[in-house]
């Protein structure tokens, strides 16, 4: 990719941090919180598919990635009892 | 190198950067379980809103804004070394995203001091235990990352082509996806009405 490409992606990427900021001081907390991770996950889809270049790698990288996740997934269910209903 | 890849081709990945990959997803594992159990933890305690409201929001913008541009400064060493062959840029971009690391460092260091002296330890509630745990873990990342990219600095300052470049360009951005995510959860997602 071109340094200007990469440079744009930069201030993209802080425009969507001042949103998350502006979001965090609004008063409606639950529909800020969602939006906030929202943007979390498109800032991380943006780093991943053009800083780490994902986006012009194999399909299998991405299964090894998603591997993690569904580890997380069991991991999640697993401390569901414990965390949530066992107390 | 050829970014021209079809995404759902059968191109070989050279075992090195699949090696990457490999501990990156073990990576997500590590972080994502203290992640998972910090958000359980936070459905059944509401007054962490109020705990996390107590962080200091600024610094952790500021270190945000340091590491998104130290990713910026990382792909560029990596465009000019690799696709352009300019080591002597490529040098200098490695030696800012180096900066930069150590200036997130510095924040965090005096943002630990700040809280430390307000109180705000480990040992206060379980919130700050997973705050110093979530970001202490986070800052040997940044380390680990800044030893790297030293090493790899000390060999570019010797002449040597460094293909390394990727594969440590690659952990940095890492790093910077788990702050991506470490930032609203400790920080932000608390500060309209401390639920």
């Amino acid at each position: 990719m071109k340094p200007k490409i990469l440079v744009a992606l930069w201030a993209v990427l802080l425009f969507l941090l001042s949103l998350s900021l502006l979001l965090g001081f609004w008063g409606n907390v639950v529909l800020s919180t969602i939006l906030i991770f929202v943007i979390a996950v498109a800032k991380a889809f943006l780093v991943g598919a053009y800083y780490m270049r994902l986006k012009w790698e194999p399909w299998y990288i991405l299964w090894i990635l998603l591997g993690g996740v569904v580890c997380l997934f069991i991991l999640y269910f697993a401390l569901v009892p414990d965390i949530i209903r066992g107390r | 190198m050829n970014h021209a890849v079809s995404h759902n081709s059968s191109v070989e990945v050279p075992v090195w950067r699949l090696g990457i990959w490999w501990f990156l997803a073990s990576e997500i594992v590590v972080f994502g379980g203290l992640v998972v159990c910090y958000i359980l933890y936070r459905f059944n305690h509401p007054e962490w809103g109020m705990e996390a409201g107590r962080t200091l929001l600024w610094v952790g913008s500021v270190n945000t804004v340091v590491l998104l541009t130290s990713s910026l400064t990382m792909i560029l060493a990596h465009y000019s070394i690799v696709e352009k062959g300019d080591l002597a840029l490529g040098r200098r971009y490695l030696g800012v995203t180096i900066l930069l690391g150590l200036l997130f460092l510095c924040f965090k260091g005096y943002e630990y001091s700040h809280e430390i002296h307000a109180g705000l330890v480990p040992s206060r509630s379980l919130f700050w235990g997973f705050y110093y745990l979530m970001t202490g873990l986070h800052g040997l990342h940044v380390i680990g990352g800044l030893v790297a990219n030293g090493v790899i600095l000390g060999g570019l300052s010797q002449g040597r082509t460094p293909h390394r470049i990727e594969s440590i360009g690659l952990y940095w951005h890492f790093v910077d996806v788990v702050w991506i995510f470490l930032f609203p959860l400790l920080y932000l997602a608390s500060q309209g009405g401390a639920s």
